[in-house]
């Protein structure tokens, strides 16, 4: 018996124990909540109320909610009313009232530190975000490399990084005659705001930012009367703008050569925290644009360069029909080193060549020139091709040691029936027959120039007919993204066909040249035996 | 009305109930509803959980103040313990040491009409605080 009353006390300890645990944070609450109620109820004191103070903060720890507090709390009121007399009842009423008050404020008081806290937190993880976005904005920005393209994009980011019905991003030199360039982004609210492009009330913004270089807030009140917003509040006469916002874009002389204007932000005004943003982007696209207008400088000149080292008009040899066509690299990449020439040589003979000196630029362009002229000065000398492409292969490294050059080099002969050809690391030509047949020449070349400087050249044979075509180009024409040989096969199909050679080759490179191709192209096609 | 200041210092649970005495006294004088008056002894006891809880000890001093016509409970809570190193994060409710603990510190500021705080890190901190007679919240 006694065993088993030991039995039973143990095992109402262990009751206990698991009672405890699985005692949920309201019981836990509601109890000790009960017990300084009913402290409270006997003695009215300050320090019973500084109790439910610390009740009403541990509420909150608890993650009670008010429902819970107060249900507590009545629960509390109730068993003292009934145990009250009669005449006592009014006066737990009043002193309950006090410590519940007081539980709730201090209830309260954490709730909205909480809720503070919780909406800063939720406004971090949105700059956050925005800082993300921004991070993204540079990478892409900072790939494009045309100031169209930078200014496109940093209108749609823009907007939708910091929030805006419209955006408008452009960039106006001084010396601009035609408006600069202007690109705008908008919701469909923000359409009408298209009116701005090319009005006066950006040059009003602009003169503003000339003078001020830094960036601008209003408000919708502000944007009333004030500088520099007069012309963009007579636009949005009658219509809710709820703010707007313009950074300028610098030079790195720190003078102002464009800006990015945020109009109506979906979520009231514009705060100092989108000014940020603003400031940053601004920052990044300022670079970007200076480097596009470094870039297309560039380009501008090894254009101009190339284009003067090209043949401006091929010569008139009897018996052959020429024509020709080159096409610069897209706007913003420098040009590359594509080059051909056709030369009439001793005895009849014609030199045709192409060629493409890989490398980009104005340093690609000037070497391409000085190839030129050496092929021409080679070539006239009357050696073989193999010779004369030899003589470039040693001559190439001379000029710039840090270029290779592919080529093309035929030299036609009407007293034979064959013509020489070197080709030398250069994409196959394309012969097509009187007939239509066409077959590329690509039985094994050799190595392109500036690889080894002894390297020898082997010199071809190849059969032209008369009423046959010579087809010969760089790889900026066929080098698709479907791959070469998807390249290759269109040109074929392309250069079929009677009629004018040169309406022949502007066909050709219209439906074969790649959209938005980065890499220059040349084409020459020869005609034998026809005037 | 009670004229001139009171000054309690606090250093336990003891002194914070005096301290919320005084405050609710002062502020049942002047007139200010018993909701208002237990929103001061709140924030009394708030400020003066975070004085044992941050610096062990320091005082809150208790006066009447007049402005334009309105009459109010003022609370200031000095201490001169380690101070708040970033007050906005304290304000936030953002406590490195973890917790929520300091939630009460936002949390009085909002349930009092004026609220400012002063800290310097190794200095201490004051936090003053005021509530108007008919004004549960800030307009």
């Amino acid at each position: 018996m006694e065993g088993r009353v030991e039995e039973e006390v143990t095992g109402s300890g262990r009751n206990l124990r698991l009672s405890s645990a699985e005692t949920s944070p309201l019981d836990a609450f509601e109890h000790a909540y009960a017990r300084a109620f009913h402290r409270y109820l006997a003695q009215t004191s300050e320090h019973g109320l500084h109790r439910a103070y610390e009740l009403g903060r541990q509420a909150v720890s608890d993650e009670l909610g008010l429902l819970d507090l107060s249900a507590v709390h009545h629960r509390a009121v109730a068993s003292a009313v009934e145990r009250a007399e009669r005449q006592d009842a009014q006066g737990v009423l009043e002193a309950a009232t006090d410590f519940f008050l007081q539980a709730l404020a201090a209830f309260q008081m954490v709730q909205l530190g909480i809720g503070e806290a919780e909406e800063r937190a939720m406004l971090e993880k949105q700059h956050a975000a925005q800082l993300h976005q921004l991070a993204d904005a540079s990478i892409a920005i900072n790939a494009s490399s045309s100031i169209e393209g930078i200014l496109q994009l940093v209108a749609e980011r823009a907007r939708r990084i910091i929030g805006a019905h419209c955006c408008i991003a452009g960039v106006q030199l001084t010396r601009d005659r035609d408006g600069g360039v202007w690109r705008i982004s908008h919701s469909e609210r923000g359409a009408r705001w298209r009116q701005l492009l090319g009005g006066v009330e950006l040059s009003e913004l602009l003169s503003f930012l000339a003078d001020t270089l830094s960036p601008a807030r209003a408000s919708a009140v502000g944007l009333a009367g004030e500088q520099p917003w007069t012309g963009l509040a007579r636009m949005a006469k009658g219509s809710t703008v709820r703010g707007c916002i313009v950074a300028p874009l610098l030079s790195p002389r720190e003078r102002c050569i464009g800006l990015i204007l945020l109009v109506d932000a979906p979520g009231g005004e514009f705060t100092e925290k989108d000014e940020s943003i603003l400031t940053q982007l601004t920052q990044v696209v300022s670079v970007a644009v200076d480097n596009a207008r470094l870039y297309q400088r560039e380009h501008g000149i090894a254009e101009t360069l190339q284009r003067g080292l090209l043949p401006s008009k091929l010569p008139d040899i009897p018996g052959i029909a020429l024509a020709a066509r080159y096409v610069p690299g897209s706007a913003g990449m420098n040009v590359g080193g594509d080059w051909f020439d056709v030369v009439a040589l001793a005895n009849g003979r014609t030199g045709i060549a192409i060629g493409d000196v890989v490398g980009r630029g104005v340093r690609a362009a000037s070497v391409m020139g000085q190839m030129r002229t050496a092929f021409r000065a080679y070539a006239l000398g009357g050696e073989s091709p193999d010779a004369v492409v030899a003589r470039l292969n040693r001559l190439l490294p001379t000029l710039d040691p840090d270029h290779f050059s592919t080529m093309v080099y035929v030299r036609w002969d009407p007293a034979q029936t064959v013509a020489n050809l070197v080709r030398a690391g250069h994409p196959p030509p394309l012969v097509v027959e009187p007939q239509g047949r066409t077959r590329y020449l690509d039985r094994a070349g050799s190595l392109p120039l500036g690889v080894l400087p002894d390297a020898e050249y082997h010199l071809d044979q190849v059969r032209l007919r008369p009423g046959s075509t010579l087809v010969l180009y760089t790889d900026g024409l066929v080098e698709h993204q479907a791959g070469l040989d998807a390249g290759l096969t269109q040109l074929e199909r392309a250069v079929t066909g009677s009629g004018d050679l040169q309406a022949i080759c502007d066909r050709v490179v219209d439906e074969v040249l790649p959209a938005h191709s980065v890499d220059d192209a040349a084409l020459l096609m020869v005609r034998f035996g026809e005037e | 009305m009670m004229s001139g200041e009171t000054r309690v210092r606090v250093g336990g649970d003891e002194e914070v109930v005096v301290a919320r005495q005084h405050g609710r006294t002062l502020a049942t004088e002047l007139g200010l509803s018993r909701t208002e008056a237990t929103l001061v002894a709140t924030a009394i006891s708030e400020v003066a959980r975070n004085i044992v809880q941050y610096a062990g000890q320091g005082e809150i001093v208790l006066d009447a103040v007049n402005s334009s016509g309105r009459v109010g409970v003022r609370v200031v809570a000095r201490d001169t313990g380690p101070g708040i190193h970033r007050v906005d994060w304290a304000l936030a409710g953002e406590d490195p040491s973890g917790g929520r603990v300091r939630l009460g510190l936002p949390g009085a500021r909002r349930l009092m009409d004026e609220f400012r705080i002063e800290s310097e890190v190794g200095k201490g901190t004051t936090v003053t605080m005021i509530k108007w007679k008919g004004g549960w919240r800030k307009k």
